[in-house]
C-alpha cells in the first residue's frame, strides 16, 4: 500500500542574494515525505539541507529568499475543526501571514540543532511551552494548559518539576528533550528535525532517537530528518534524499541506499564510516571538500571530487533520473533517482553502469592524487 | 546573599576610598576657607584677627591637630551629615544647600533620563524588528544626526531660538521668581513649564544613543536561535518582539540606564549652566568658580555616593534580569 504524501516539495529553489551575485543554496530540489514515514535529507554542511528545513516552514530571512517552486501540505481532516476537512493540498509557500501562524506548530513543528540557543534564557522551559497553548488554544483552561505541559514533559521522559527551570539549569540531553516536547505540544503532523542530535554526545543521543522512535510510533508523526550522519540514517528513515551543493543527487529508499548506493557522492558518504563487522579495508573517504556556492563548478557540481568523472561531466547538469529497482524483493519503497550521468543512457558514452569495485577503486586513485597534489 | 554582601562590602571600601581622597585632596591645596571668608569681610571695612580666629574654629582648620585627629573628626562628621559651612553662602551649611538644589535636579534629570531611555530603547525595537524597511533608513539616519550633535550647540540654538528669538519658552531659572514656591498649582506649572526646554534638549541628544544600542543589540539577538523558533512556533509578532528579542537584547542598555541614573544626582553641569538650572551642577559650577571648597567637596561626595548606588542597584537589577546571573552567583 502506498500512503499518500503529506508534503509534496516541487521544484523549490532558494537564493541568497549576497553582494558579488546571487547564490543558489537550494536548487530545483523536489522532494516527497509520505504519511507516517522518515524522511532522510543527508549532506554536508553548505549542502543546503538545513536551508530546505527554514524553506519548508518559511522561516528564511533576508537574505536568503525563495525563488521559485511549491511546497504542498496536505494536513489531515482535524476533528476540532480547526482546520476544514482537507480540501487537498495547500501550498504553504502562499499562505496569507495568518493562515500560515495557523499552520505553524499546530500541523509543523521544528526541532532545532542546538537546544542550547533554540530555547529563550530569560525563560522558565513551562513558559515556552504554556506560551504555544496560550497563543494556539486560547479556550483551553488555563489548568488544563499547564495539565498539557507536565503531560509532555513526561512523554519526553522529563520529570514535570523541570517545568520550572531556566534553560541554562537543564543538562543537554534534557533540553533536547524539551525542545521536542515543544515541538508535540500541538499534536503536530509534521515535524522537521535539523540534525536534533548532532550537538549530543552518543549516549544521549542514543536515548533521544530511541525516544523518538517510540514517539513517531505512538503519535504517529511524519518526519523529516537532517542530518549529515548518513548512516543514522539508514537506520531510522524510510526513504533518503542526499543533497550536494544545493541539489540532490540520490533520492531512494533507505533500504535501496544501504544495498546499493547509485550516486558516488552517496557511496563515499557510506564508505566514509567504518563497518564494526565487515572485513578490514582502508578508509578513503570522499577527498577534498565541498565547493564554494559562491563558485559551483560547471556541470555536476560534484565533478572535481568524483571518482567516475568523464568529459560530460564538466559540460551537463546532470537531472534526476528514476532508475528501475533491480530487485523484486523491494516492493515498498518506490523509486530509485540519481543525478549522474553515468546512469543516464543518452551519456554514458556506452560506459556500463558503475559498480562499487569500479567507485571504490577509483576512490582509492583519487585520494592518492589529492595527497600528491597536497605535497606538492 | 553572599553575594550581595560581598558586593555591598566592596561598595563601603569604593566609598571610604572617596572620602579619604576627598578629605586630603583640599588640605594639599594652598589657602583655606577661613582666609577666604576672611578675606571677604575685610573688603567691607577692618576685621579683627579674632574674627579670624573664630573662623578658623568653624571651619574646623589651621588648627594644632594633628592630621588623623582631623581625618577621624571628619569623617565623624560626615557620619552625622555634617559637611561643613559654605563659605560663599556663610553661614549656611553644606547640608542645606544641597538639599536644596538637589529637588530640582532630581526632578528635571530623572524625568528626562526615564523618558529618553524608555522612548529610545521602544523605537530601537521597532526599528530593529523592521530593519532594512524605510522606517529603518529614515530614524537610523536621524537618530545617527542626533547622536553627533555636540549638546552645548544644541542647548545654546535652543536657548537663543526657542527662548530669546521667538520667546516661547522660559530659558532661565526653575521657575517664575514672582511666585512663592510651594504645592499650589500656579508654581507647579511655572515648574514645568521651566523645565521644559532643558527636558528636551537633554532628550534629543541622548534618545539616540539609546535606540543606537538597543537596535543593535536587538539585530544581533533577532539572529538567534530561540527567536527562529519564537516565529516558528506561531507566537505573534509582539510576543516574539517582547518576550524573546527585546527581553534578551535589553540587558546591555539596562547597564547604561542604571549608571545614568547614577549621574543623574550630580547634575547635567552643561544643561543646568546653560539654562541657569537652580540645580546640583548648577551648584557646583559656583562653588569651584568661587573656590567654595567645602561645597563642592560636598557635591563630589553625593555624585561618588550617588555612582556607588546605582551600580549596587544595576548589580541587583542584572541579577533579578538574567536567570543565568542568578545562578552563577547563588552557587
Amino acid at each position: 500500500m502506498t500512503r499518500r504524501p503529506i508534503l509534496d516539495v516541487k521544484h523549490l529553489c532558494v537564493d541568497y542574494l549576497a553582494e558579488d551575485g546571487v547564490v543558489h543554496a537550494v536548487d530545483d530540489v523536489s522532494l516527497t515525505l509520505r504519511r507516517g514515514e522518515i524522511l532522510g535529507l543527508a549532506g554536508e554542511s553548505g549542502s543546503g539541507k538545513s536551508t530546505m528545513a527554514y524553506a519548508i516552514t518559511r522561516l528564511l530571512r533576508p537574505p536568503a529568499e525563495i525563488t521559485g517552486g511549491e511546497v504542498l501540505y496536505d494536513g489531515r481532516a482535524r476533528a476540532n475543526g480547526e482546520m476544514t476537512p482537507s480540501v487537498g493540498p495547500v501550498d504553504i509557500l502562499r499562505l496569507k501571514p495568518a493562515q500560515l501562524r495557523a499552520v505553524r506548530w499546530s500541523e509543523i513543528a521544528i526541532v532545532f540543532q542546538s537546544a542550547m540557543n533554540a530555547l529563550n534564557p530569560t525563560m522558565t522551559v513551562g513558559t515556552q511551552v504554556l506560551d504555544v497553548l496560550a497563543t494556539h488554544r486560547p479556550e483551553m483552561p488555563k489548568p488544563e494548559r499547564n495539565a498539557r505541559a507536565r503531560a509532555l514533559f513526561e512523554m519526553v521522559g522529563i520529570a514535570a518539576e523541570r517545568l520550572k527551570s531556566y534553560p541554562h539549569e537543564l543538562s543537554g540531553g534534557m533540553r533536547q528533550r524539551a525542545t521536542i516536547a515543544i515541538a508535540l505540544a500541538l499534536s503536530p503532523e509534521l515535524i522537521i528535525m535539523d540534525e536534533p542530535t548532532t550537538a549530543l554526545d552518543v549516549v544521549v543521543q542514543r536515548e533521544i532517537l530511541t525516544e523518538l522512535m517510540r514517539l513517531r510510533e505512538r503519535l504517529d508523526l511524519s518526519i523529516i530528518f537532517i542530518t549529515h550522519d548518513l548512516s543514522l540514517l539508514l537506520e531510522i528513515a524510510d526513504t533518503v534524499a542526499i543533497m550536494y551543493a544545493g541539489r540532490v543527487v540520490e533520492s531512494t529508499s533507505a533500504h535501496a541506499l544501504h544495498r546499493q548506493p547509485r550516486h558516488p557522492y552517496s557511496f563515499g558518504m557510506l564508505h566514509s564510516f567504518p563497518s564494526l563487522r565487515g572485513e578490514q579495508r582502508l578508509m578513503t573517504g570522499i577527498p577534498g571538500s565541498p565547493p564554494d556556492l559562491r563558485a559551483v563548478p560547471a556541470g555536476c557540481a560534484f565533478h572535481p571530487r568524483c571518482p567516475l568523472v568523464y568529459a560530460p561531466c564538466s559540460q551537463v547538469v546532470p537531472a534526476l533520473m528514476t532508475m528501475p529497482t533491480d530487485s523484486a524483493a523491494i516492493t515498498d519503497s518506490g523509486e530509485q533517482s540519481v543525478a549522474c550521468h553515468r546512469y543516464d543512457p543518452a551519456r554514458s558514452e556506452g560506459k556500463p553502469l558503475p559498480t562499487a569495485t569500479e567507485m571504490e577503486d577509483g576512490y582509492a586513485t583519487l585520494s592518492s592524487a589529492f595527497q600528491e597534489a597536497g605535497k606538492a | 546573599m553572599r553575594h550581595v554582601i560581598r558586593r555591598i562590602g566592596i561598595y563601603l571600601l569604593a566609598i571610604w576610598a572617596a572620602l579619604t581622597i576627598n578629605f586630603f585632596l583640599p588640605r594639599l591645596a594652598p589657602g583655606n576657607p577661613a582666609e577666604i571668608v576672611y578675606q571677604r569681610l575685610s573688603q567691607h571695612g577692618a576685621v579683627s584677627p579674632a574674627t579670624l580666629k573664630a573662623l578658623e574654629i568653624e571651619f574646623g582648620v589651621n588648627t594644632t591637630d594633628p592630621l588623623w585627629v582631623q581625618y577621624i573628626a571628619y569623617l565623624n562628621n560626615l557620619l552625622h551629615g555634617n559637611l561643613g559651612i559654605s563659605t560663599n553662602y556663610f553661614p549656611n551649611t553644606v547640608t542645606q544647600i544641597i538639599g536644596q538644589d538637589i529637588k530640582w535636579t532630581l526632578v528635571l534629570l530623572t524625568v528626562s533620563v526615564v523618558l529618553s531611555f524608555t522612548l529610545g530603547t521602544l523605537i530601537g525595537i521597532v526599528v530593529a524588528w523592521r530593519r532594512g524597511t524605510a522606517l529603518d533608513t529614515v530614524l537610523s539616519s536621524v537618530m545617527t544626526f542626533f547622536y553627533s550633535i555636540l549638546y552645548p550647540w544644541l542647548a545654546l540654538m535652543a536657548v537663543y531660538f526657542l527662548g530669546y528669538t521667538l520667546g516661547w519658552f522660559p530659558f532661565a531659572d526653575g521657575y517664575d521668581v514672582t511666585l512663592t514656591p510651594g504645592w499650589n498649582l500656579d508654581f507647579l506649572l511655572s515648574a514645568a513649564y521651566h523645565a521644559i526646554l532643558p527636558a528636551l534638549t537633554l532628550i534629543i541628544s541622548t534618545v539616540a544613543g539609546w535606540m543606537l544600542t538597543m537596535r543593535n543589540s536587538m539585530i544581533t539577538t533577532l539572529s538567534e536561535d530561540y527567536v527562529l523558533l519564537a516565529q516558528a512556533k506561531g507566537l505573534r509578532s509582539r510576543r516574539v518582539m517582547f518576550a524573546y528579542a527585546a527581553r534578551n537584547a535589553i540587558l546591555p542598555s539596562v547597564t547604561g540606564f542604571a549608571i545614568a541614573l547614577g549621574t543623574v544626582v550630580g547634575g547635567a553641569l552643561l544643561v543646568e549652566i546653560v539654562f541657569s538650572y537652580p540645580g546640583i551642577g548648577y551648584a557646583l559650577f559656583q562653588a569651584i568658580q568661587s573656590q567654595d571648597y567645602s561645597l563642592a567637596d560636598g557635591i563630589l561626595l553625593l555624585i561618588i555616593v550617588a555612582t556607588v548606588l546605582m551600580n549596587l542597584v544595576v548589580d541587583m537589577l542584572y541579577t533579578a534580569l538574567d536567570p543565568r546571573v542568578r545562578q552563577e552567583r547563588s552557587a
